[in-house]
């Protein structure tokens, strides 16, 4: 489990988490939802471990994120894959750091996403880079699942391939899936929880499909309701 | 999949080596290029010229790991690399670690060519003086030892280099200027701390008094360098593994 | 398969089972797509779809053999009460929609029957 206890944290003058405690464990999809700049991606960093809190606490299985690393696969929304890496060179080293390395799902993605391991990072697609990315975690049977923004940016057809993959790799009940975008349309059937993050602080948390059911909205209408009610308190 | 520290060392040793490939093959260039030419061109006592080409090569195969040293830990930050390194589950000493491993082996195999290419060519110019050198335990412990020498301090520099990046990284604004205030900072602070063996090595580079006396102070000096690599090196370390954020 | 993505999921998976069934593509002892199978077709979180089964199966609509995979288990009884109930609903749902456009609910009697005759005319 991944526990936020009122946790904060400011760069510079801008609030970016302000006192949130969520968690979140293993067997469900949460999805962060929230305009840019709204704290998902903090949440993603300081679980990674490339983020400290100023005040409050950030365990994963009750330990520090840093010393959970092994049981993480980050998606940062930034390439950060080195340019002149071919799919499998880049396979091959992350491999070697992995205990949860999958080489058979690997080699099963790999066509299910269209990809080929000769394509170069630098040298492809925006998309591609993307599903790459997607591949080299999900190739992973990590406890926790960290995708920040995977869609931005991204064709529609690509969105979908990327959605089935994430599908075909989840394992239900041991896996922990978070992933953060401002276009719920795309996962809104993905996820069964989700949470509203506005101006650094969760503003709804709950479960999809009750959500559904009290407020016979979409989690796109409920959204937009929750971030002019978050709003208008300010 | 099995994993194990010797491999993750290789994966990083490998992956960062690729960035020292072209500076090495241009020291090795200009070595063999400059020191054939100077040989080719002269004959008799004149060879000993190639003791200039040789020096400049030299020069060369130790300051060109000094930028690369900035260099390879710079662009992990300017490729977002940096996110893939941080989020590995590997402590920051086989990182940064990894990383020194490149930039000696980017020290040594430079020198080397170039003492080499050299050596060859004043061996065939000047074959007595070559018998008298080899002939003599001293002067080859000597070269031993200042070779040695040249490395710890090398290593000293690398590890400042580590160091006033990681702590320039600290900060959002000005983080290239912070550095370069470290980096001079230490190299100051350093040569404070540490006046009175300077001064003996001054004295024994000199090489007058031919004893062994000398290469025992060249390697205390040696030492020293080396235990204040050290310092600097677990500071960046702790600062890589505690501090720096994305 | 599209959902209404201001109703609950599960529910509409339910009720897509619910027209097989009534339309008589699905039919008792046939065998229907895994959960995980499910989940991947219809691009929905496994969770959803384990909610959907798991109500299936309390309704006795379906059952789930262990090593073998889900069945459908509704006979033709079930079949009826399906017909009856998704009936019952298209009717409320019309009538609301009528009073809601402002029709009491004898005109909205009479301009069925007029259906039903140009209908039958057709």
């Amino acid at each position: 489990m991944i526990d936020f206890r009122n946790v904060s944290k400011r760069f510079g003058q801008v609030i970016a988490l302000d006192n949130i405690s969520i968690d979140f464990s293993q067997g469900s999809i949460t999805g962060l939802f929230g305009p840019n700049g709204a704290g998902k991606s903090t949440i993603m960093k300081l679980i990674a471990g490339i983020n400290y809190p100023d005040q409050g606490e950030v365990r994963v299985d009750g330990e520090f994120p840093r010393a959970k690393r092994q049981s993480i696969a980050y998606l940062p929304e930034i390439d950060h894959l080195y340019p002149w890496w071919t799919l499998k060179q880049a396979a091959n080293f992350i491999s070697t750091f992995y205990q949860d390395w999958d080489e058979l799902r690997y080699k099963d993605l790999i066509p299910f996403l269209n990809l080929e391991e000769q394509m170069i990072m630098g040298k492809i697609s925006k998309g591609q880079r993307a599903k790459c990315k997607l591949l080299l975690v999900l190739a992973r049977k990590a406890p926790y699942l960290l995708l920040d923004e995977p869609f931005s940016g991204i064709d529609l057809l690509t969105r979908e391939e990327i959605a089935d993959a994430l599908l075909r790799g989840y394992r239900e009940g041991e896996q922990a899936i978070i992933i953060s975008t401002h276009e719920i349309d795309e996962i809104e059937s993905l996820v069964d929880k989700v949470a509203f993050i506005d101006q650094g602080r969760i503003q709804l948390y709950g479960d999809a499909e009750q959500l559904r059911m009290e407020r016979n909205k979409s989690l796109v209408e409920i959204m937009k309701e929750v971030f002019r009610y978050g709003n208008q308190q300010i | 999949m099995e994993t194990s520290k010797s491999k993750m060392f290789k994966s990083l040793y490998l992956k960062d080596l690729r960035e020292v490939r072209t500076e090495i093959i241009v020291v090795a260039a200009v070595a063999i290029i400059l020191i054939s030419w100077a040989y080719l061109r002269t004959d008799g006592l004149a060879r000993g010229i190639i003791i200039a080409p040789m020096a400049f090569a030299l020069g060369l195969a130790g300051f060109l790991p000094i930028i690369t040293s900035f260099r390879l830990l710079g662009r992990e930050w300017s490729n977002s690399t940096i996110y893939m390194m941080m989020s590995l589950p590997v402590s920051g000493s086989m990182i940064l670690g990894s990383k020194l491993a490149v930039l000696l082996t980017e020290y040594l195999a430079g020198t080397l060519i170039v003492l080499l290419s050299g050596g060859i060519a004043l061996l065939t110019s000047f074959p007595d003086i070559w018998q008298e050198f080899i002939g003599n335990p001293y002067y080859i412990q000597l070269a031993a030892a200042v070779y040695l020498v040249s490395i710890t301090g090398i290593f000293f520099i690398f590890c400042n280099s580590f160091l006033s990046q990681v702590a320039g990284r600290l900060f959002k604004k000005a983080s290239g200027f912070i550095s370069a205030l470290v980096f001079l900072g230490v190299f100051i602070t350093a040569g404070k701390i540490m006046p009175e063996t300077d001064v003996l090595l001054t004295q024994s580079q000199l090489l007058v008094s031919c004893s062994m006396q000398d290469i025992g102070v060249i390697l205390t000096k040696g030492a020293i360098d080396l235990a204040f690599a050290a310092l600097l090196f677990i500071a960046a370390v702790i600062i890589w593994e505690r501090r720096i954020e994305l | 398969m599209d959902f209404d993505n201001s109703q609950p999921i599960y529910m509409q998976i339910i009720d897509e089972y619910k027209k097989s069934i009534i339309r008589n593509e699905l039919k008792k002892g046939d065998k229907i797509p895994s959960q995980r199978e499910y989940a991947q077709m219809v691009r929905v979180n496994p969770n959803t779809v384990q909610r959907a089964y798991r109500e299936m199966e309390s309704m006795n609509m379906v059952e789930t053999l262990r090593g073998q995979g889900t069945f459908i288990i509704a006979g033709e009884q079930m079949r009826e009460l399906m017909v009856k109930d998704m009936a019952g609903k298209l009717m409320k749902h019309f009538i609301s929609e009528m009073r809601s456009l402002g029709y009491e609910d004898m005109v909205t009697l009479d301009m069925l029957k007029h259906e039903f005759e140009s209908l039958e005319d057709e």
